[in-house]
């Protein structure tokens, strides 16, 4: 039997409490191009109430609460799933976005600060997945993106960090000196391993990052420096 | 975690891809004539081949890491070494695997990994030497038969004086001298070059007493810093070094690569000989690979390649060049760039040379060089990146 789309029905499908069947019909109806916009009142109710209700609250701005369900009047279609979906899209494009983005803005949501650039000795320092022993003279600042995985670490001198996150993490450096023409290094670091980063100028100021196992990567007087401050092999 | 389990499997699998299928290049029937020591995933693991030009089947290889630092290979036997444990382990190949065979403790000793370099003083005595991290030279023999220390002790070379330390880094044995060529740089948080001399001592072997202390300002950084890695051969008695005062590992502001010769017979630099085969302002070079009969291999690196230090790590940089070291000429080699690694990735047999080219971050491929005509042959390709290859039988 043909199931008769009423408004009752319709107000049951925005609701998601149609039966299969019921759904098929509204969708049949909505989609249907020669369906015939009529509708089916109670017996109690005027047509020509409804109308006159219904340009009264066009008129005043659409203040009222009727809904008009025109199949391509502009409140139906914010009625449908349609522009709920679109408007999912478009959050999600957002959130893309700002992904993308975060990588050049510091959106950051738990900022630590260590400071050692008093200090002629090493300084240790602990986040919850990360430790640190910074040089003597250096600072680090170490924040998680609101929406990404890869922790960021700003800092001036050098540093070891290790992953204690019992994770492979990526970490991104970038300087915290006052010279900005230094370029950010991102590396993917395996949990356990511990990375060696510092400041350095060949052609170019640069952030040098190395495994700390592979310190031999190092310009030889970094070599020494690490062995001095951190008394490493 | 799944990518290092995929690569580690990937490696398990081997893949080992023939490229030529000239039958000239087919194996003898001994199996596994070389050994190859591979790093994948960040571990090294020791595989067997029975040849460098050809697929085998190693599908079934299960491999096993290889903890210490291998620096070097000799009768059959690899030489391992675990600055922490201190101690060098003499290790056997066996399929796939480098078995601890004896252990030589270190404990009683000071010697230091950074800035050290090996080699043989007699058929059964391995020097090992240090700078004990760019501070003092020391040395100790030790004796592979029974693999324990004979002696050890300091060199009388004038220490640096602070805020100095030792650089680049030589030291050969031949007819009862040791030569220990080094340079002098500020060690710590001074970017400052390295000093623009040479110093060689010439050290009375076995009394281990400098008989003379020379400068020399052609080049600087002789040498370089890693035990295992070469910089000298001696050829027909006479010995030569390479200097490496490139952006890589000290970069100086006006000294070019130079390849400096100590004359049989004799115990100075050669001061009429001075190989530079680098354009200063166009290339550096790095390790030199004997090649036997006055050739060697070089790596060497245009430096329009490099724009920042990093470019050295994660680069392919590095151009190869047969040099003739009696000529002073050169020769690039068509192969592709390779990554500038400090290792022995070069075998010499007789006139067939060996080089594993690193062409991509986990794959290695070895080219067979013709020394006398010239040729190059593509060989097998492995994951990983090839540090050492030798002939084991």
């Amino acid at each position: 039997m043909k199931i008769e789309v009423t408004p009752e029905l319709i107000a049951l499908y925005h609701q998601g409490k149609c039966t299969s069947e019921e759904n098929e019909a509204v969708v049949d109806w909505l989609l249907d191009p020669e369906t015939a916009d009529e509708l089916h009142l109670p017996d109690s109710e005027s047509e020509a109430v409804h109308k006159t209700r219904i340009w009264r609250g066009i008129s005043k701005g659409m203040k009222t609460s009727v809904i008009p369900l025109h199949r391509f009047g502009t409140l139906y279609w914010l009625s449908t799933p349609y522009f709920k979906v679109a408007c999912a899209a478009c959050i999600i494009l957002m959130i893309a976005a700002f992904s993308l983005a975060r990588n050049y803005i510091n959106l950051a949501d738990s900022a630590v600060t260590f400071d050692n650039l008093g200090s002629d000795s090493t300084k240790m320092g602990n986040i919850s997945n990360l430790s640190l022993i910074l040089s003597p003279k250096s600072r680090a600042q170490t924040s998680t993106s609101l929406w990404g995985n890869a922790t960021q670490i700003r800092f001036c001198g050098s540093l070891e960090v290790t992953n204690n996150s019992g994770q492979d993490m990526e970490l991104v450096f970038r300087s915290d000196c006052k010279n900005t023409g230094y370029t950010l290094q991102k590396v993917m670091v395996a949990k356990g391993k511990s990375y060696l980063a510092m400041h350095y100028h060949l052609n170019t100021d640069e952030i040098i990052v190395v495994d700390k196992a592979n310190m031999l990567n190092l310009p030889p007087f970094l070599v020494t420096q690490f062995i001095k401050d951190f008394k490493l092999i | 975690m799944a990518r290092i389990f995929c690569a580690v499997i990937a490696l398990i699998g081997l893949i080992l891809l023939s490229c030529d299928k000239n039958p000239s290049h087919k194996s003898d029937s001994s199996p596994n004539r070389y050994g190859i020591l591979v790093n994948a995933v960040d571990e090294e693991y020791f595989i067997q081949t029975p040849s460098l030009m050809e697929d085998a089947d190693h599908n079934d290889a299960v491999l096993k890491k290889v903890s210490p630092i291998i620096f070097a290979c000799r009768d059959g036997f690899y030489y391992g070494i675990d600055e922490t444990k201190k101690r060098i382990t003499r290790y056997k190949p066996d399929e796939n695997e480098l078995v601890e065979d004896k252990i030589c403790a270190l404990d009683s000793i000071p010697w230091k990994y950074f800035s050290s370099w090996h080699d043989w003083v007699s058929e059964d005595t391995l020097m090992i030497g240090s700078t004990m991290e760019g501070s003092q030279f020391v040395y100790a023999l030790v004796d592979v038969r029974t693999m324990t220390v004979a002696r050890h002790g300091a060199f009388d070379i004038p220490l640096p004086v602070k805020p100095e330390y030792y650089g680049g880094v030589f030291a050969k044995f031949r007819d009862k001298r040791i030569y220990v060529a080094y340079t002098l740089y500020e060690g710590v948080n001074s970017m400052a070059p390295a000093r623009d001399t040479t110093y060689m001592a010439v050290v009375e072997y076995p009394a281990m007493r400098t008989l003379d202390l020379q400068k020399d300002t052609r080049s600087t950084w002789p040498g370089g810093y890693f035990l295992h890695a070469p910089f000298s051969l001696i050829n027909n008695g006479d010995i030569y070094f390479l200097t490496q005062p490139g952006g890589r590992t000290h970069n100086h502001p006006t000294k070019a690569t130079g390849i400096y010769r100590i004359k049989k017979g004799e115990e100075r630099l050669d001061s009429t000989y001075f190989f530079r085969p680098t354009d200063k302002q166009k290339q550096e070079g790095y390790l030199l690979y004997d090649l036997g009969r006055g050739k060697a291999l070089i790596k060497m690196v245009e430096k329009k390649r490099v724009d920042r230090y990093m470019d050295y790590l994660e680069k392919r940089i590095v151009d190869y060049y047969v040099l003739d070291l009696y000529t002073q000429k050169k020769t690039k080699l068509d192969l592709p760039l390779d990554r500038l690694a400090f290792e022995n990735n070069v075998l010499v047999e007789n006139d067939q040379v060996y080089i594993a080219v690193n062409t991509g971050k986990n794959e290695s491929t070895i080219w067979q060089y013709h020394l006398s005509t010239g040729k190059l042959t593509k060989g097998i390709t492995i994951d990983g990146r090839i540090i050492m290859i030798n002939r084991l039988q």
